[in-house]
């Protein structure tokens, strides 16, 4: 059964109504669970079983504007489903959720718009009386967005959010897994055209999300995850035949356990990209790429006050990619490649009171690519692709076939 | 008109910043001090297959970081498709349904859980097959699963396939487990232990 009714006032002004309800049951012969093929030698384990199914869905949408610059929309969302096993009782399950969404944007100037955004939901998830794993969840998130264009070359924008999902487990005596999430983060972004043939980006991002367990058998698990990231990005493009962009991103992930301490741990991570493009001559181009990767890995102790980095391991790597193209006639293209990679991944550790390398390996590897690629139509309905390359490859990991071989692929079409 | 966006803006931006001052719908429990015992020590991967160490550890104690940490925030589960068949639930399994699976499994099998992964003495030992070099390691072989409620013991098994990937802290996290086989006739897979927590879809 479905019902819908809806009532609008002009742009952005409305209520909408939908309920949708279902109900029946299900008989149906089930193997035995676990292993399917045993009901060939027993079907005496097949069971004969039946599944009342119960479902309802209420939204209930609403939006009005209570200025010309700011729209309103709330949405309130209840669905329950409920499956009830008769044989096989540990299958059952019965699901509810009540959501409510409140949406506002404000259009503050001609080019700027903010939006903010709270919902909380509440979700019952019931195992039946078989299973102490039966728990209610309520979830409270705020978030808000807001971007501004500051003439034809500068546009800023920011964004947090904030969520508390809370766990309450029905049968807590028994099952003690109670547990809160807490996140809030937030970050923003700023673009701008600072000269006429130079882009620019910057992108920082921040984030905390806690895991707390009430209980005092799980609690020593509590721990708080940090993310901190900062992405700076160029491009500049001093002649119509050359461009070069750089980006370079740092990112730090540091886990703090509020209790067992010898736990922390701190993953930090490097990049740096750069690339450039070169069109000497009409069809001939020119690329280049190089990114450089460092990682490292350890933990983060406080001793006596005092927080102290211990790395426990590193790992550089060096991607260098260089490619030539050229358009030799509008129907072939001849391409050239070559990719050379390094990695070296260093394990620390400390002798006679010193950081030191305790073991090191260093791999490199590459691949060269050379051949041409083409399309062209033939006869009238026809169309032929081919794409034809010699490769080699080098790298102490690398296969005896995978070191050198032809890679030829032909695609001919004819429309009928 | 300047004055009126300039108030909604600012009514706005003190409702978002109060509201988590406010305390009641932002504000966490407080927790318990720890009592004895806690989680085991957490193994750093110093090759690939620390990881089923942890994984180990993980399924085995109360706490779920072990499990958590050791799981790539990309990770997948790959079910045989007789399994798929049976709980349409496990199409699209990711990490967040794995640890909601593993409260679930923590919940109902309180009293012990364990696994063990490939052959031999040592928990990840040895596979059948195995690639343990590279950004994209991955060993083949079986699994073995025990799980007891305190009313019932339970066994599942396989034959599955782990990828592993060089990311995140530690260095390596798992990122997909492919159930290939069961690992003799009368054993659900993991598959059927991941649909049957899930409940019916």
């Amino acid at each position: 059964m479905k019902i819908n009714a809806g009532y609008e006032m002009g742009e952005g002004q409305f209520l909408r109504v939908e309920y949708e309800r279902k109900s029946g049951d299900i008989k149906r012969v089930e193997p035995p669970r676990g292993n399917s093929l045993e009901i060939l030698d027993n079907p005496e384990l097949a069971k004969r079983e039946k599944i009342d199914e119960k479902g309802e869905i209420l939204t209930v949408n609403s939006g009005f504007k209570p200025f010309s610059f700011v729209t309103v929309e709330i949405q309130f969302k209840h669905s329950l489903d409920d499956k009830k096993y008769d044989v096989d009782k540990r299958l059952s399950k019965s699901y509810s959720k009540d959501n409510l969404t409140a949406n506002t944007v404000y259009e503050f100037s001609e080019r700027g718009a903010a939006t903010f955004t709270f919902e909380k939901t509440r979700t019952d998830m019931d195992y039946g009386f078989n299973s102490v794993s039966s728990y209610t969840e309520d979830d409270n998130k705020l978030g808000f967005r807001a971007s501004q264009r500051i003439g034809e070359d500068l546009s800023i924008s920011a964004n947090g959010r904030m969520s508390l999902s809370q766990k309450f487990y029905k049968n807590y005596e028994e099952n003690p897994r109670d547990a809160d999430y807490y996140y809030y983060g937030g970050g923003a972004q700023m673009s701008a055209k600072p000269f006429e043939k130079v882009d620019a980006k910057v992108e920082v991002k921040a984030s905390r999300y806690e895991t707390r367990n009430i209980d005092a058998s799980l609690s020593s698990d509590n721990n708080v995850e940090y993310v901190y990231r900062l992405i700076p990005e160029f491009s500049i493009k001093p002649a119509g035949w050359i461009s070069i962009s750089q980006s370079y991103e740092v990112k730090m992930e540091y886990t703090e356990f509020t209790f067992d301490r010898n736990q922390n741990y701190l993953d930090r991570t490097t990049i740096l990209d750069t690339k450039a493009k070169m069109s000497f001559q009409k069809g001939l181009n020119f690329g280049f790429n190089h990114r450089y990767d460092m990682r490292d890995t350890g933990s983060y102790l406080t001793v006596e006050g005092e927080e102290n980095y211990n790395r426990t391991r590193e790992n550089f790597k060096h991607r260098v990619k260089m490619n030539v193209d050229y358009e030799a006639a509008d129907f072939l293209d001849l391409f050239s490649s070559a990719l050379f990679r390094t990695r070296k991944r260093n394990s620390l550790g400390v002798e006679n009171g010193e950081k030191v390398v305790t073991s090191s390996n260093f791999y490199d590897s590459g691949t060269l690519r050379v051949g041409f690629k083409g399309e062209k139509d033939i006869m009238g309905n026809g169309n032929i692709k081919l794409d034809v390359a010699y490769v080699r490859n080098y790298g102490n990991r690398i296969s005896e076939a995978m070191r050198k071989y032809w890679d030829i692929n032909m695609k001919l079409t004819f429309d009928f | 008109m300047r004055n009126k966006r300039g108030i909604i803006l600012l009514s706005l931006m003190i409702f978002a910043l109060a509201l988590p001052q406010g305390g009641c719908l932002f504000e966490p429990r407080e927790a318990q001090d720890p009592g004895s015992g806690g989680e085991d020590t957490w193994v750093e991967p110093e090759v690939p297959r620390d990881i089923f160490k942890n994984l180990s550890s993980g399924l085995s104690e109360p706490g779920n970081s072990n499990y958590e940490r050791t799981i790539s925030d990309g990770f997948i589960f790959v079910p045989m498709p007789k399994d798929e068949g049976e709980y349409p639930v496990l199409t699209g399994w990711d990490k967040e349904r794995e640890m909601n699976m593993l409260d679930r499994l923590k919940s109902d099998y309180a009293v012990s859980r364990e696994i063990f992964f490939g052959s031999g003495s040592e928990n990840g030992g040895s596979f059948e097959v195995e690639n343990p070099e590279g950004d994209r390691p991955s060993f083949e072989g079986k699994y073995r699963i025990t799980l007891n409620s305190g009313s019932e013991e339970v066994i599942y098994g396989g034959v599955a396939k782990f990828t592993l990937e060089a990311v995140g802290q530690g260095g390596w996290k798992l990122v997909e487990w492919e159930d290939k086989d069961i690992l003799e006739e009368g054993y659900g897979t993991s598959g059927l232990l991941r649909g049957r927590l899930s409940g019916a879809e």
